[in-house]
């Protein structure tokens, strides 16, 4: 090889071998972290949440860093459990297990899961006309016993089948859409091929939207536009016949605005579940910076929830949180 | 004893930097807190005082060389086996609370309600595997032959560089592509074709098709070499017997570069059977044998993608993903030897 | 039969038309040199550079370890210091770490962080786990070229007194040099793109990472948390960082083919 090109070699090898020493010193660095950083990672259906926190946090104090990824709600609790991040978004309720191993909860929003299907829908009037009870519903998803449209309002017509959607990893929307339709878990959903299962909030949406037959389930936040406010192209959210009198009356018909829905959130017109607490979770107690952010949550911070999708903390369980967030 | 400026100056340098080490290194220690540059600064001056104590021959720098090579060689052997202990030991956990049978027969995957059967994994792993070789072989081993043998040279120019960067590709982006041409192409075209009505695209079938894709840059390139070590005489010496190009290529060519065919074919299979990344994104995620190719399913590498953010929640669930991946080691591992086994055989068999 | 050939490179035209179209709308200066913090993956402003400068920090370290120990290991395995049995064997045990999947290497040091508790991700183990992937690619590649060198070079160089050591550390590896270079940039392409490995070891962080114990953004899991979010626009981004990538594996295949025609005009032959 001609000398040049092999000093150039050589000099680029010296190059990346001072790279890589420089990178191991990094290793090295004991020295104190100034502890101006908070991480948080976790629920997909908090992060919009979040990132409007973070924002306005850091308006009021800009010498602190706050460090947020999505990952999903299984991700959140497991970096809470193992300590590399300081704050978890978690949709879903803290197991007993979690909570053996120190994991402690602070509600900061509520949010709901709502049932969807697709504008095209052979018997959409009928739907919106009567919404869907609970019993029908678990039908639905948990037993898979009914067969077709048709069969579901009545009309032996119509004999286009139900295509059920749900959700492939495990998440808080899942969860807290079984446990409105009764005393189950993510796993009761059946694994049967005619039911199928998407994976993330996002690809649920698009299912629904795109396939005229289908139903399925999501949060608020992934239903509908954050601009418009009313439900995302193609998409109907089934009312849910709460009073179970076989039909909507007005006081259930809180669907086609955001607002509406969180306004039901607020009144408790939309029970929860399936509208359900959102928590930040850590381990052990929460101290410090991450300590006076969760405070300025669940105080002032609620005043940013509405306009984004969300309910505020109900006021009764507000007092709670407090106690938790001090460690009593 | 007369001592030449030259070497006096040398000495002095070297105990020089020495010192300097030394002085830096206690400088990260104490001042900047920083304990691998305190190391290295050291370890720097332990070597400058070795050298200036011992002497240093080439004969023992050959030898402190080559025990270095041979300690070096031994702990990449060690980390294989440590590879495997690992393994085994992260899965006693579970093969102690489940029988093995229950693991490996039981189609039920359920880890938040305890239950951990991977049996439709397995077969789903079979089936998209087997279905992606089935494509990619008979299209990789034409197009090596056809690149090797039929084609214009400035034709091969053209092809080799593409092959390479389809070797290169990441499999996220394979998996990107995937979703955004190979699911709704199947949802809305090929699975009605075939029957299928209800297929939402994601399928072993999708999965299948994107992983024959990804094995024809490597069955190809391999193919290439052995059909070029294959020596220009022996073709010339079939041809000049009246054969046919393509009887030359059926009989002399494959023969001959048969064990580099076979050993392209195997690490062929084992992309296919391992990859993750590019099968989680279109496979449908569902722990279920589907009724047709086009319904939804889930390998043993995508088991793992989709539920290692759980482990932390569930203890046993992390146990239970060290097994699967430990069943990947093993099927690669047998795999290989016995490539390796057929290879030696099949090199002596058709030995030219 | 050209059917096929066409096939083949219908498939790469498929994939780079795809990405190059999707991805290049979203490119922009901005996107390359911002992080993903405040917004992101919200479609909002922002880029990935954390994920750019993530990838590099894993991949360069892996890529220098893996090179390191592959040379000395490539070298150890020629006649004039192993017996062939034993070469052989470690052959075959480096061919079998290479045909593991990579997604084992990440459970392996999953399992190590678990037991360290150490769960999150760190650089550190996205590093351990990427050369570990990367230490039979390189190895096998410099030892396959090493084989190819003539036996006369080494015996003359032996004949002049020089030792094993000497001979393998100055004639061996400056012939092989090509083959060496081609296997780094190898291991490096495969350093940069595979997700299987960091997905399980290096968690996600919107900032560069400040020490070894850092989780850290990548651009295969970027791509992947892109994907999944829901704004349409957001998921473009994701093509985006496929085009970077594509890029990067395009420059590594161009830069290969350059160095080992140019360096191949002065071996000895």
């Amino acid at each position: 090889m001609k000398v040049r090109t092999q000093k150039k070699l050589k000099a680029l090898i010296a190059v990346l071998i001072l790279c890589m020493v420089g990178i191991a010193s990094l290793a090295g660095c004991t020295s104190q972290k100034e502890n101006t950083i908070i991480k948080v990672s976790g629920a997909y259906s908090l992060y919009p949440m979040m990132i409007i926190w973070v924002q306005e946090y850091q308006k009021l104090h800009p010498e602190i860093q706050i460090d947020v990824t999505s990952g999903g709600a299984g991700k959140g609790m497991a970096d809470a459990l193992s300590g590399s991040v300081d704050l978890g978004m978690v949709s879903r309720d803290v197991t007993a297990a979690e909570a053996n191993q120190g994991i402690v909860a602070v509600a900061v929003v509520e949010d709901a899961v709502l049932c969807t299907i697709n504008t095209a829908n052979p018997v959409i009037d009928k739907i919106l006309e009567k919404g869907l009870t609970k019993q029908q519903l678990r039908n639905i998803f948990i037993n898979y016993s009914i067969p077709t449209w048709g069969q579901l309002v009545g009309d032996a017509n119509i004999t286009d089948a139900i295509k059920v959607y749900s959700r492939s990893d495990p998440c808080g929307a899942a969860e807290a859409w079984v446990l409105y339709l009764g005393d189950y878990t993510q796993d009761d959903i059946p694994t049967i091929e005619e039911i199928t299962k998407v994976k993330g909030d996002d690809s649920m949406s698009k299912a629904i939207a795109s396939d005229h037959l289908g139903i399925g389930y999501s949060n608020v936040n992934y239903i509908y536009s954050n601009t418009t406010k009313t439900p995302k192209e193609g998409i109907v959210v089934v009312p849910l016949d709460l009073n179970e009198n076989g039909t909507i009356d007005p006081e259930e018909n809180f669907y086609a605005n955001r607002n509406d829905i969180v306004n039901a959130e607020i009144n408790n017109t939309l029970p929860s579940p399936p509208s359900r607490l959102v928590y930040l979770v850590t381990l052990n107690n929460f101290t410090g910076i991450t300590k006076d952010f969760v405070m300025w949550i669940i105080t002032d911070g609620q005043q940013y929830t509405f306009d984004n999708g969300y309910s505020p903390v109900p006021s009764d369980l507000l007092d709670e949180q407090l106690r938790i967030l001090e460690g009593g | 004893m007369p001592v030449s400026n030259g070497s006096w100056i040398k000495k002095y340098k070297l105990l020089l930097v020495g010192i300097v080490s030394l002085f830096l290194s206690f400088v990260f220690l104490f001042i900047l807190n920083n304990f691998f540059l305190f190391a290295l600064f050291l370890f720097i001056f332990i070597i400058v005082l070795v050298y200036n104590f011992v002497k240093v021959t080439r004969s023992l720098v050959d030898l402190l060389g080559t025990r270095l090579m041979l300690f070096i060689t031994v702990f990449v052997v060690f980390l294989f086996f440590l590879l495997l202990a690992i393994l085994i030991d992260g899965s006693l956990n579970i093969l102690q609370k489940e029988s093995l049978s229950d693991l490996i027969f039981s189609s039920t995957w359920k880890p938040f309600s305890g239950e951990f059967g991977l049996f439709a994994v397995i077969v789903d792993t079979m089936i998209v595997t087997a279905i992606s070789m089935i494509i990619a072989v008979p299209i990789s081993l034409l197009s090596a032959i056809y690149i090797a043998e039929y084609a214009p040279k400035k034709f091969r120019n053209i092809v080799r560089p593409f092959i390479d960067v389809l070797a290169g590709v990441p499999s996220v982006v394979f998996g990107l592509c995937a979703l955004l041409v190979f699911v709704p192409v199947v949802r809305e075209d090929v699975a009605p074709f075939f029957g299928s009505t209800i297929s939402s695209g994601f399928s072993l079938f999708t999965a299948s098709l994107i992983l024959s894709i990804m094995v024809f840059p490597i069955i190809i390139s391999l193919c290439l070499e052995s059909f070029n070590a294959v020596p220009q005489a022996l073709k010339e010496a079939s041809l000049s017997l009246g054969a046919t190009k393509w009887e030359t290529v059926k009989k002399v060519i494959f023969r001959a570069s048969g064990p580099g065919v076979l050993a392209a074919i195997f690490l062929g299979f084992g992309r296919a059977f391992g990859e993750t990344i590019a099968v989680s994104m279109v496979i449908g995620n569902q722990e279920l044998i589907p009724k047709s190719l086009f319904g939804p399913g889930q390998t043993l590498a995508s088991l793992i993608a989709s539920n290692y953010t759980e482990v932390s929640s569930i203890p046993i669930l992390a146990s239970a993903l060290i097994f699967v991946a430990l069943i990947l080691f093993v099927v690669v591992l047998i795999f290989n030897l016995l490539g390796y086994l057929v290879l030696r055989r099949a090199s002596k068999r058709w030995a030219y | 039969m050209l059917a096929s050939v066409f096939i083949v490179m219908g498939s790469l035209i498929l994939i780079v038309t795809v990405i190059v179209l999707n991805g290049a709308p979203s490119l922009s200066f901005e996107i390359l040199t911002q992080t993903s913090g405040g917004g992101f993956y919200l479609g909002a402003g922002g880029g990935f550079l954390n994920a750019i400068v993530g990838s590099l920090l894993l991949a360069l370290p892996a890529t220098g370890l893996a090179f390191v120990i592959g040379i000395i290991i490539a070298l150890y395995l020629q006649k004039d210091f192993l017996k062939p049995g034993f070469a052989n064997f470690v052959r075959l045990c480096l061919d079998i770490l290479w045909g593991v999947p990579s997604v084992v290497y990440g459970v392996f040091c999953l399992t190590i962080m678990i037991a360290i508790g150490m769960t999150g991700g760190s650089l550190l183990f996205g590093v351990i786990a990427l050369t570990l992937l990367e230490i039979p690619i390189i190895t096998r590649s410099i030892d396959e070229s090493i084989k190819m060198i003539p036996l006369g070079l080494k015996e003359s160089a032996y004949s002049l007194g020089s030792t094993k050591f000497e001979t393998a550390m100055k004639v061996v590896r400056k012939q092989a040099m090509p083959g060496i270079i081609a296997g780094v940039l190898l291991g490096f392409g495969r350093g940069i793109g595979d997700a299987a490995s960091i997905l399980l070891t290096v968690g996600d962080s919107n900032y560069f990472p400040t020490s070894l114990t850092d989780q850290t953004a990548a651009l295969p899991t970027m791509i992947l948390n892109l994907v999944s979010m829901p704004d349409q626009v957001v998921q473009n981004k994701a093509y985006a960082v496929a085009f970077v990538l594509l890029v990067i594996v395009l420059l590594i295949s161009m830069v290969t083919r350059y160095l080992t025609k140019k360096s191949s005009k002065h071996i000895i032959k």
